[in-house]
């Protein structure tokens, strides 16, 4: 499956993908109003560990045997057997963050949406549940710091 | 002669048995597979019993796989009470079942789970407003009878109130849900803190604290020594103390068991669950077993004791599934306790080893705040276990150490202060864990490699 990877050699820490991630994750698709207007808030999936001096982008990794997968109560986390595509169905999440306990990278986060916990984890920006779309912040990264590219594992 | 034949017979329709189904079918196109399960329910996810009754989930939606999974994966469901298994003939291959039937199989799995322990408290038996608390089916009848207490307590002007007996992770599951419908809300815990095999005396205390705001009172040190009744009612319990509580419905929630009766009678060998090997073979010919119902071998500490965990069930029964259909290479390799629960807005993750014992030499660092509490145990220079109450975020980073027996000297060293980030390792293996399956003809840069 093809993999979003990011290269610290290149990440200036300007966040842009996380502003990119929470825009297209929103109803209206529209920066400000996705920062300023929306409710719920909408999330950025990826997030930005470090500095001006180190620094690299976070997302989920997609793996061949997720654990949030195997370790989800409510059969809301998923792989899909043909993409690849781990994705969270968030009417079935009860945000009981086992998945959160299980994943190695810290992608997976539980936030409060419309007063109910839910998890939230990259999509690879899909507009149907678990077909890969064009991850934006691969997209708007000024720097080529993520790429997405072929991996060499499903 | 058996009424009907399958290659593969499954008995238990939850985490270990379904996965194991699926994991068959992945293998096997045409091997028939029957599934059974005295619960006449589609495959739900057990641990979503209390979120129902709090309605943070419905009955379509804690289905664990989609309405048409049986039939999509051309497995033969027998779901209800007439298809429980009641007998084991290993050396015929045959299981009989209640309605009298009975089934040859190929490879069997037995992924029966666990079933409540039932606490010797004089007066407990034979009162239909006690209830266990690990079916669907047990969870339906709980709510029903909360919401008829609340009612008849409200038209009477008093408090409406259960007892639920063992502060373990489903005595308060069950607490949680039903304070959603009922007033007053004991636990009783005969140890002398709640949550005593996940938590530690301190965790404990701030756990109890902030449960209480909730209408949630837990009594550690005390427990049920009589159930005080009128005909079939339970109408209150005396304590171990000699104080009474009233109540209008009991949840008896001491714990559980495997559920392997139906292996030991065929002459399985058993320790604390069933005991199997690392293809979670029994001592039975072309008998398996998957899930709560097994022994398990602590990795951290050698202990043997079942697993009762959902992961863990997956787990397995995804290793039972590749090996029933002929793939010898799945193994198992022993496994830890990873705990996550959440009480109301209260997070509590806890893995590994919690309360060593002296003997063990570990080294401890606590970080308390108000709220929060989080507790690293260490030895030999790893992480062997943590408690992250209100602490959550990144906790997997955490349990990949763990797993992983990282060396901490390679780490950051503010890694336990705050939440855990992949900058905290060193270069190496950060581009290691973060770069799986990174293509081939790429350096780190990200170009195509000069030949
Ligand atoms: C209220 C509650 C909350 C929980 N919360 C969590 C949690 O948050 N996280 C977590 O990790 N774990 C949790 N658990 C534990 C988790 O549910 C179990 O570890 C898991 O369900 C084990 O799966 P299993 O497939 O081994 O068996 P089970 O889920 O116990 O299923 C056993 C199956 O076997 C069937 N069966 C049994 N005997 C027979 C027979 N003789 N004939 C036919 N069918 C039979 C049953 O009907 C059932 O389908 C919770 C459990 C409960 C009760």
């Amino acid at each position: 499956m093809k993999r979003i990877y990011a290269l610290e050699e290149w990440c200036i820490d300007c966040r842009r993908c996380e502003v990119a991630c929470k825009t297209f994750h929103s109803q209206t698709r529209d920066t400000v109003k996705a920062y300023k207007l929306e409710s719920p808030e909408p999330q950025s999936r990826i997030r930005v560990e470090g500095n001006k001096f180190l620094s690299i982008a976070i997302n989920c990794r997609h793996c061949a045997d997720p654990k949030c997968v195997e370790g989800c109560i409510s059969g809301a986390m998923t792989k899909d057997p043909v993409t690849g595509v781990v994705s969270v169905d968030q009417t079935k999440c009860v945000g009981c963050r086992t998945c959160v306990s299980l994943c190695p990278f810290g992608a997976v986060q539980v936030v409060s949406i419309d007063g109910r916990d839910k998890a939230i984890k990259c999509d690879l920006c899909a507009e149907a549940p678990g077909i890969p779309g064009r991850p934006s912040c691969v997209e708007t990264c000024p720097n080529r710091a993520l790429i997405y590219v072929e991996s060499e594992g499903e | 002669m058996a009424t009907l034949n399958s290659d593969y017979l499954i008995i238990g329709n939850s985490a270990a048995g379904v996965t194991a189904a699926e994991t068959i079918r992945a293998k096997d196109p045409y091997g028939t597979i029957t599934l059974i399960s005295r619960e006449p329910h589609h495959v739900y996810g057990r641990p979503l019993i209390s979120y129902l009754i709090e309605g943070k989930t419905t009955l379509d939606a804690m289905k664990f796989k989609p309405e048409t999974f049986y039939e999509d994966h051309k497995i033969t469901a027998l779901l209800g009470d007439e298809f429980e298994a009641l007998t084991l003939d290993p050396e015929a291959h045959e299981v009989g079942l209640k309605n009298g039937d009975s089934i040859g199989y190929g490879r069997c799995l037995l992924a029966t789970g666990s079933v409540p322990f039932t606490p010797p408290i004089k007066g407990l038996q034979g009162k239909s407003n006690v209830f266990t608390f690990i079916t669907l089916d047990d969870a339906e009848q709980a709510w029903a009878a909360a919401v008829e207490a609340s009612l008849k307590a409200s038209e009477s002007g008093r408090c409406s109130r259960v007892v639920v007996i063992g502060s373990g992770l489903i005595g308060l599951k069950a607490a949680e849900a039903l304070s959603h419908h009922l007033d007053e809300i004991s636990v009783l815990e005969l140890a002398d803190r709640i949550l005593p095999t996940v938590l530690d005396p301190e965790g404990s205390a701030l756990l109890q604290r902030l449960l209480e705001p909730h209408g949630i009172t837990c009594y550690p040190g005390l427990t049920a020594d009589e159930v005080l009744g009128e005909g079939d009612q339970a109408v209150g319990v005396r304590l171990t103390n000699g104080e009474c509580l009233d109540c209008d419905l009991i949840i008896a929630a001491v714990g559980v068991r495997p559920n392997s009766s139906l292996a030991l009678e065929a002459g399985a060998q058993s320790g604390r669950g069933l005991i199997v090997d690392e293809r979670l073979l029994t001592s039975l010919p072309d008998v398996y077993a998957a899930g709560d119902v097994v022994q398990v071998c602590d990795v951290l500490d050698g202990s043997e004791h079942p697993l009762a965990l959902w992961p863990n069930a997956m787990h397995q029964g995804k290793i039972a599934g590749r090996q029933m259909a002929g793939d010898e290479t799945a193994l198992f390799h022993g496994s830890f306790a990873v705990n996550a629960v959440d009480f109301f807005d209260i997070s509590l993750l806890t893995a590994g080893v919690i309360n060593p014992r002296e003997d063990m030499g570990c080294e401890i660092d606590i970080y308390a705040e108000d709220n929060s509490y989080a507790k690293f145990v260490k030895q030999d220079g790893k992480l062997i276990g943590y408690i992250l109450l209100n602490r959550p975020q990144n906790a997997g980073i955490y349990t990949a150490l763990i797993e992983n027996g990282v060396d901490l000297d390679s780490l950051d060293q503010d890694i336990f202060l705050e939440t855990p980030q992949n900058l905290d390792f060193d270069n190496e293996m950060r581009w290691e864990r973060l770069h799986k399956f990174y293509p081939r003809d790429l350096d780190r840069r990200g170009w195509k490699e000069k030949i």
